[in-house]
C-alpha cells in the first residue's frame, strides 16, 4: 500500500516537473510559407488558434465566421482585459501558454514591442497592411521601419452632444455670421467659437436653470435624484467632461500648434510643456472664464478637477443630465446598450423607432477663435501576434483575416467601433451612421498616442498643468514650469 | 533522540558517529536500511533519491531531445539548469531560443528549495542508517519498520504534522518574498525588459543609488510618517471598536444577539473594492451625494487632513466586523470561575472586565495587533480605490497626501518601471515594519513564554 | 461578560433603574452604529437596483429599481459558473485551511520543539515584505508543477498564506484553556493524536470557526492572482470576472458589477448566521474545562 502511494507520487512530481513545460522558441517572418495558389499561408497541421479580447459577442461572432471558413482550424477565445493583455503576455507568452493573436490598445505596442513579444510582420505583410488601412493608424504600428501589430480599429475624442436639450437652448453670443436659431443649429452649422462656447457655458453658471430654456424631459433625466430642488442645484449640467485626464484635455493646449513631442510625437527631447505656444494656447481657451477653482465661471463651485471624472461627465451625459461632453465612442456604445430599455418605458419620448442619433449627436470640436482646429489624440485598437506561437502561418493568416472587411464590418456592427480601414465605403452603413462620421471629422485632427517609451511618461504632467492652474492656484507660466520639472524628474528617475 | 548537549554540529545532523551502514545511505538512499533489513524504510528512502534522479534525467535534452541551434545549457536537466540559470541570469536573447531572466530566476530559488528539502532527507536517512545500526549493535535487536514509524509518529509528531504545511509555506510565502528581495540587487528597470533584454547582477549598485537622489528622501519620510500614524490608528481604531461591539452584543440584556452579529459583518462581506468606489462617488465633494444631503460644503477626500480622517473612518467601517467576530471567538475562551471568585470578593462588572478580562485578552491578541498593525501599514485596496493617493502634494515624487508607502512604491513601479529600485524601498521598508513588529513580538507573553 | 453573571435575586429599586438606564445605553449604541453601518451597506445594495451603468448619481432607494442588472448578470456572463468555481474553492480552501491550522495551532501552542516560535515569527515577519512582484514567482511556482489553470490550485495559495498568521490565532486561544487536561490524558497513556482530536478539537471549535469563515470568504475577493494563474473564461473566478466588466474603457458597467458582488455578500452572511453557535459554543465548552 505505502510502496504504490510512494511511487504515485514520485511519478506525479516527474511527469508535473518535465511534462508541462515544453521548450518555446520565438518565430519570424522566415518562418512563413505563402501559398500563391490559396493567397495564403500554408496552415501547419493541426494547427489550432487562441485569440485573447474583452469583448465576448464580438469574439462569438469572430470564431463562428472563422469556422465557417476554416472548420480544420479550431479557433478558441479567451476574455482577457485588453490592458491587461501585456502583463499576462510576458509571463504567458515565453511559457508557450499566450494566445496566438490578441487585439491591444496601441500604446500597449510599445511596451510588449520593448519586450520583444510581438511578431514581426514580413514586408509583404507590411506593404498589403498599409493598402487597406488608414496612414495614421498603421503609423502607430511601426517603429524603426518594421511593423509589429495591425490596426483594427480607431478611436478619438469628439465633441458630443444631446440634441434635445440643445435644441431648447438659445443660441450664444459669436463673432462669426448667425444664421442658426437654437445652439443646436449654431453648433452643427459650425457658427461657433470653441472660446465662445466656453464663455457662453459659462455666463449660464454651467446650469440648466441658468439658460431660462425649458428643457425637455427634465424628470426622465433626474429621476434617480427625485426631487425637484436636486434638479434646480444640479451643477455642471450644460458641458461637463473628464477634466482630470490628459486625454481627454490634450486638445485646449494645440490652438497654437503645440504638439507633445515635436511634429511627428518621437522626440523624446521635445516634451516642451513650457512653450510660449503652450501659455498662448491656455490663456485663449482659459478666457476669463476657467481660472481656477475660486474665480472659475465655467465650473462654479468645483472643489477640484478631481471631482469630476467619468461618473460626473460622460456618465451623466448617457443619462442625459449633461448637454454635452468631449469624449470617445465609447460613451455612445454604452448608450446604444440601455437604448432599447429607454424605448419600453418611454423615456426622452423614445419610441421603437427612435435612433440614437436622434438624441445624441457628435461632430468636430469648435474650431479655436484663430480659426484652428483642436488637435485631439487618437488611440487604434490594433491586433498583435504572439512570437512565440506555436503555429505562426496559421496565427498570420488569422491576423490577416481580422483584418478583412467581413471582421471590420464586424466590428462596427457589434462593438459600435470605426473600421481603420482607408475605404469607409467598404464597410455597409457606416458612411451614413452621423455619430461615428462624427468622430470620423475629428480623426483627421487628430495624431496618435505617442509610440516612444517617454509616452508613458506623459500623462500626469500634461494633465497637472491643469491641476497646477486650477487647483493650486498658480499662474499659466508657473503651472507649466511646474510640469516640466515632474517630467524631468520622471526622466531622471528611470534611468536617462 | 540523544540528549547529550556536549554533541558536535555534525552528530546532530549524521547521529552518533559513521558506520558502514551510515556510509552505504550515503551514497544510495537507503541502502543503509537495507544493510540494516528494514525494507519498508530502505524503500522509502530511496524513493526520494529516485524522483529527483529521474527528474534530473527526464528534464534533459537525453528525453526531450535538442532543437537545431539549441544552446547547450538548454538541453540540462531541470535542476542544472535552474542553478546555472539563477548564476547567469540568462545568455542568449534576440534570436530563436530566448532566456527570460527573472523566470530563471525564481526557477533557480524553486531548485534550491527543492535541494534543500532533500538535503534535509539525505541527512535523515544518514542518521537513521547510523543509530539504527547502532542500537542493533547494543540491543541486539532490529526495529521493525511499522514500529519505527509509530515512534517517528509519537516523537517527531509535530515536525510530521507541519511538514506539509512548512513545505507549501516555503514556495507560496517564502519564494515570492525572496524573488522580490533579490530583484534589488539586479538592474531591472524601464531600459531592461525581459525577455526581450536580459537584467544582470549588479550587486548593492541600487542601494548606492537611492542614497544620492535627495527628492526620493524627503517624501520617503513624510509618506513614512504618515504610513505609521495610518497603520497605528487603523489597527488601533478598528480593535477598540471591534472590542465593544463585541462585548456590548454578548451583554445578557440584548435580544437577538444573533440578528445583531449578522447585520454588523455585512460590509466584511462586501467586496471592499465595490463599498470603496461607492464610496468615493459618495463623498465626492462637488457632487456627492453626502454633502448635498447635509447641505454642505466638506472637502471628504480633497482637503490633506479630513481625506486622513476620511480613510481612517471608511477603514473603520470596513474592518470593524472582523474585530468584532474575532473578539466574540475570543472572548468565549474565558474562564467564568474567574469571574465569579471576583463577584464573590465584591467586584463590579466593569472592574472585573478592566483587571482581569482585558489585561488577558490583550496579551492574547498581541500577536494579532501586531500583525494588523503590518497588514495596515500595507493596506493597498483602502487608499488606492479611495482617495487613490490624493489629495495632491507637490512637493512629493510619485505620491501625495494620504499615500502609504505601498502605494507609493507601486506608483513608482506603474511609471517607471522601476522593479529593481522599488525592490530596495520594499527592503528599505522591510527592515522598518519587520524591526517593529520583531521587537513588539520578542516582548509580548506569547513569545516569552516559550523559549 | 455580562452575561456570565448570574443574579437570581431580587433587584433593589436602585439597581433597578441603572438596569434600565443600561438598557437604554446599549440599545441607543447599537442601534446607532447599526445604522451608520446598515447605511452604506444598503448603498450599495441600492446600486446594484439601479438603472444604467454607471454608480454615480445611484441612489440608496431607486426611483425606478431593476432587476436588469442581475438579469444580464446571469444571461451575458458566466456568472454562474465562476460563482460555482469560486464557491467549490471557497468550500476546499475552508476544509483544508482548518485541517492545517487546527494540527499547526495544537502543535505550537501545545508541544515543546526547537525552534518551533523563531520559525514561526519568521515567517510572518518575512510575510510582511511589501511586494508587488511576488506574483511572478507564483507563477513560475505553478508553471513549473503543472498548476496553471487549475482553480483548485488556488487553495495551496490561500490556505498557506494564511497559515502563520492563524496559527497564532489559535495559539493565543488555547492560552487561556489550562494544560492539565493534556497532562492528565498524557498519563493516561494517549498519543499526541488521541490528545488533540479528543482534547484539543473539542476545545477550539470557536476559534477555528472563525478561521473557517475567514478562510471561506478570501478566494471572493481576490482578483489580481487569479487573474494570472487561470485563463479560461469558464475557469474563472467570480472576483476575476466580475473584476474584467470594469477594467477597461469599454467594459464600465459598474452596477452590473455591484450586483455581482453584492450577491457574494449572501453566501458569506448565511455561513456565519449557521456558524455563529459555534463561533460562540465556548460559552458552554468553557464550563467542563477544570
Amino acid at each position: 500500500m505505502k510502496k504504490v502511494v510512494v511511487s504515485l507520487l514520485a511519478l506525479v512530481m516527474v511527469f508535473s516537473m518535465t511534462g508541462c513545460k515544453k521548450k518555446v522558441t520565438a518565430k519570424f517572418a522566415e518562418d512563413l510559407k505563402w501559398d500563391d495558389a490559396k493567397q495564403e499561408y500554408e496552415f501547419e497541421k493541426s494547427a489550432k488558434l487562441k485569440l485573447w479580447t474583452d469583448n465576448e459577442e464580438f469574439a462569438d461572432r469572430v470564431i463562428e465566421l472563422w469556422n465557417a471558413k476554416y472548420p480544420n482550424v479550431k479557433l478558441t477565445y479567451e476574455n482577457v482585459g485588453s490592458t491587461d493583455i501585456a502583463e499576462k503576455m510576458k509571463l504567458d507568452g515565453p511559457a508557450g501558454l499566450g494566445a496566438d493573436v490578441f487585439y491591444i490598445p496601441h500604446n500597449g505596442v510599445v511596451d510588449m514591442r520593448e519586450s520583444g513579444l510581438l511578431f514581426q510582420l514580413s514586408e509583404e505583410d507590411e506593404a498589403y497592411i498599409k493598402s487597406t488601412m488608414q496612414d495614421s493608424a498603421t503609423a502607430v504600428t511601426i517603429f524603426e521601419d518594421n511593423m509589429y501589430a495591425i490596426p483594427s480599429s480607431v478611436e478619438n475624442v469628439a465633441f458630443l452632444y444631446n440634441k434635445q436639450i440643445l435644441e431648447a437652448l438659445p443660441t450664444l453670443p459669436t463673432v462669426l455670421p448667425l444664421t442658426a436659431t437654437n445652439l443646436l443649429e449654431q453648433v452643427e452649422n459650425e457658427e461657433i467659437y470653441l472660446e465662445e462656447l466656453l464663455a457662453g457655458v459659462a455666463s449660464w453658471g454651467n446650469n440648466f436653470a441658468g439658460t431660462g430654456a425649458t428643457i425637455p424631459y427634465l424628470e426622465d433625466r433626474f429621476e434617480s435624484e427625485g426631487e425637484e430642488q436636486a434638479v434646480a442645484e444640479d451643477k455642471h449640467t450644460i458641458l461637463a467632461w473628464q477634466l482630470y485626464d490628459a486625454y481627454h484635455d490634450y486638445f485646449l493646449l494645440t490652438r497654437d500648434g503645440y504638439r507633445v513631442f515635436g511634429e511627428n510625437n518621437d522626440d523624446p527631447s521635445k516634451f516642451d510643456i513650457d512653450s510660449p505656444l503652450v501659455t498662448s494656447s491656455m490663456k485663449s481657451v482659459i478666457g476669463d472664464w476657467y481660472g481656477n477653482k475660486d474665480g472659475s465661471k465655467l465650473f462654479p463651485g468645483l472643489a477640484t478637477i478631481q471631482d469630476m471624472g467619468w461618473d460626473q461627465g460622460p456618465a451623466r451625459f448617457q443619462k442625459g443630465q449633461v448637454a454635452m461632453t468631449f469624449s470617445g465612442p465609447w460613451v455612445i456604445s454604452d448608450i446604444k446598450k440601455n437604448f432599447s430599455t429607454w424605448a419600453e418605458s418611454g423615456k426622452f419620448g423614445i419610441t421603437a423607432d427612435t435612433k440614437v442619433e436622434d438624441i445624441y449627436g457628435a461632430c468636430k470640436l469648435p474650431r479655436f477663435n484663430n480659426d484652428q482646429q483642436p488637435i485631439t489624440f487618437s488611440g487604434v485598437q490594433v491586433t498583435g501576434m504572439n512570437i512565440y506561437t506555436d503555429y505562426p502561418n496559421a496565427a498570420m493568416n488569422l491576423m490577416r483575416y481580422l483584418a478583412s472587411d467581413e471582421i471590420m464590418n464586424v466590428v462596427y456592427d457589434v462593438m459600435g467601433k470605426i473600421p481603420a480601414v482607408k475605404e469607409s465605403a467598404s464597410i455597409p452603413g457606416l458612411n451614413e451612421d452621423t455619430i461615428s462620421q462624427g468622430f470620423l471629422d475629428q480623426a483627421v485632427f487628430s495624431h496618435a498616442m505617442p509610440v516612444i517609451q517617454e509616452g508613458n511618461y506623459m500623462w500626469d504632467p500634461l494633465r497637472d498643468v491643469w491641476t497646477n492652474l486650477y487647483d493650486e492656484k498658480m499662474s499659466v507660466e508657473d503651472a507649466q514650469a511646474k510640469s516640466l520639472e515632474d517630467y524631468q524628474k520622471i526622466l531622471e528617475n528611470s534611468g536617462k | 533522540m540523544s540528549k547529550n548537549k556536549t554533541q558536535k554540529w555534525w552528530q546532530k545532523l549524521i547521529g552518533q558517529k559513521m558506520t558502514a551502514s551510515g556510509w552505504l545511505s550515503f551514497f544510495v538512499f537507503g541502502l543503509g536500511q537495507l544493510k540494516n533489513k528494514q525494507k519498508g524504510k530502505a524503500i522509502f528512502f530511496f524513493a526520494f533519491q529516485f524522483v529527483y534522479v529521474a527528474v534530473e534525467i527526464l528534464s534533459s535534452s537525453l528525453v526531450t531531445g535538442s532543437l537545431p541551434g539549441q544552446p547547450e545549457y538548454w538541453g540540462y536537466g531541470f535542476f542544472r539548469k535552474s542553478l546555472h540559470g539563477f548564476v547567469t541570469l540568462g545568455e542568449t536573447t534576440g534570436g530563436r531560443f530566448r532566456d527570460n531572466s527573472p523566470v530563471m530566476m525564481i526557477e533557480g530559488i524553486i531548485a534550491f528549495f527543492l535541494l534543500l528539502i532533500l538535503f534535509v532527507i539525505w541527512m535523515m536517512n544518514i542518521k537513521d542508517a547510523n543509530e539504527s545500526y547502532l542500537s542493533y549493535k547494543r540491543t541486539g535487536k532490529m526495529q521493525s519498520s511499522k514500529d519505527f514509524y509509530k515512534e517517528v509518529f509519537e516523537t517527531g509528531f509535530a515536525y510530521v504534522v507541519s511538514a506539509p504545511a512548512l513545505i507549501l509555506m516555503l514556495f507560496v510565502s517564502i519564494l515570492p518574498i525572496i524573488f522580490s528581495f533579490l530583484t534589488a540587487f539586479t538592474n531591472w528597470d524601464a531600459y531592461h525588459n525581459p525577455p526581450a533584454d536580459l537584467i544582470e547582477w549588479v550587486g548593492f549598485a541600487n542601494f548606492a543609488k537611492i542614497i544620492e537622489l535627495p527628492g526620493w528622501r524627503s517624501t520617503f519620510l513624510g509618506v513614512a510618517g504618515w504610513t505609521v500614524t495610518w497603520a497605528f490608528l487603523a489597527t488601533f481604531t478598528t480593535f477598540f471598536g471591534g472590542l465593544l461591539l463585541a462585548i456590548v452584543i454578548n451583554n445578557r440584556r440584548v435580544v437577538c444577539k444573533k440578528a445583531w452579529r449578522t447585520i454588523l459583518i455585512l460590509p466584511w462581506a462586501i467586496p471592499s473594492m465595490v463599498s470603496l468606489m461607492v464610496f468615493k462617488n459618495f463623498l465626492n465633494q462637488t457632487y456627492g451625494p453626502l454633502n448635498r444631503m447635509l447641505g454642505m460644503d466638506i472637502p471628504w477626500l480633497n482637503d490633506p487632513l479630513i481625506a486622513k480622517i476620511t480613510l481612517l473612518i471608511i477603514n473603520f467601517w470596513l474592518g470593524v466586523p472582523y474585530f468584532m467576530m474575532l473578539m466574540t471567538g475570543m472572548l468565549t475562551s474565558f474562564d467564568k470561575t474567574v469571574y465569579e471568585a471576583a463577584t464573590v470578593d465584591g467586584a463590579n462588572t466593569r472592574q472585573c472586565f478592566w483587571k482581569i478580562t482585558f489585561p488577558i485578552l490583550l496579551q492574547q491578541v498581541k500577536p494579532l495587533l501586531i500583525m494588523s498593525f503590518a497588514g495596515n501599514f500595507n493596506n493597498f485596496g483602502v487608499v488606492f480605490f479611495l482617495t487613490g493617493g490624493g489629495p495632491r502634494n507637490i512637493a512629493y515624487e510619485y505620491a501625495n497626501h494620504t499615500d502609504i508607502l505601498i502605494t507609493w512604491i507601486y506608483n513608482m513601479t506603474k511609471n517607471v518601471k522601476m522593479y529593481n529600485m522599488a525592490s530596495v524601498m520594499s527592503i528599505l521598508i522591510f527592515i522598518l515594519i519587520g524591526g517593529i513588529s520583531t521587537w513588539n513580538f520578542m516582548r509580548s507573553d506569547a513569545f516569552k513564554e516559550d523559549n | 461578560m455580562g452575561n456570565t453573571i448570574k443574579r437570581k435575586k431580587k433587584m433593589k429599586p436602585a439597581d433597578r433603574i441603572k438596569d434600565i438606564l443600561a438598557y437604554i445605553g446599549i440599545y441607543s449604541l447599537l442601534i446607532v452604529i447599526s445604522i451608520s453601518i446598515l447605511y452604506p451597506v444598503i448603498w450599495i445594495v441600492g446600486s446594484s437596483f439601479n438603472p444604467g451603468s454607471s454608480l454615480a448619481s445611484a441612489t440608496a432607494i431607486p426611483k425606478h429599481p431593476t432587476l436588469e442588472n442581475f438579469v444580464r448578470l446571469f444571461r451575458e456572463t458566466d456568472y454562474k459558473q465562476w460563482y460555482l468555481n469560486t464557491l467549490s474553492i471557497a468550500v476546499v480552501n475552508m476544509i483544508v485551511s482548518v485541517l492545517l491550522v487546527g494540527t499547526m495551532g495544537y502543535v505550537f501552542a501545545r508541544l515543546k520543539f526547537k525552534g518551533k516560535n523563531v520559525g514561526l515569527l519568521t515567517i510572518l515577519i518575512l510575510q510582511m515584505f511589501p511586494s508587488f512582484m511576488g506574483m511572478i514567482a507564483i507563477y513560475v511556482f505553478f508553471l513549473n508543477f503543472g498548476l496553471l489553470n487549475q482553480p483548485l490550485a488556488l487553495v495551496l495559495i490561500y490556505s498557506a498564506g494564511q497559515i502563520p498568521y492563524n496559527t497564532w490565532l489559535i495559539k493565543g486561544y488555547l492560552k487561556n484553556v489550562s494544560i492539565s487536561l493534556d497532562e492528565a490524558a498524557q498519563i493516561d497513556g494517549a498519543t499526541k493524536f488521541q490528545i488533540y482530536t479528543k482534547i484539543i478539537l473539542p476545545i477550539m471549535f470557536p476559534i477555528l470557526t472563525f478561521v473557517a469563515i475567514t478562510q471561506f470568504m478570501a478566494p471572493w475577493f481576490d482578483y489580481i492572482l487569479p487573474s494570472f494563474l487561470i485563463s479560461s473564461t469558464e475557469k474563472k473566478t467570480l472576483a476575476v470576472g466580475l473584476y474584467e466588466m470594469i477594467n477597461t474603457q469599454t467594459n464600465t458597467n459598474f452596477t452590473m458589477f455591484a450586483a455581482g458582488s453584492v450577491l457574494i455578500a449572501a453566501p458569506v452572511a448565511i455561513l456565519y448566521l449557521f456558524l455563529q453557535k459555534y463561533l460562540i459554543s465556548g460559552l458552554s465548552a468553557g464550563a467542563n474545562k477544570e
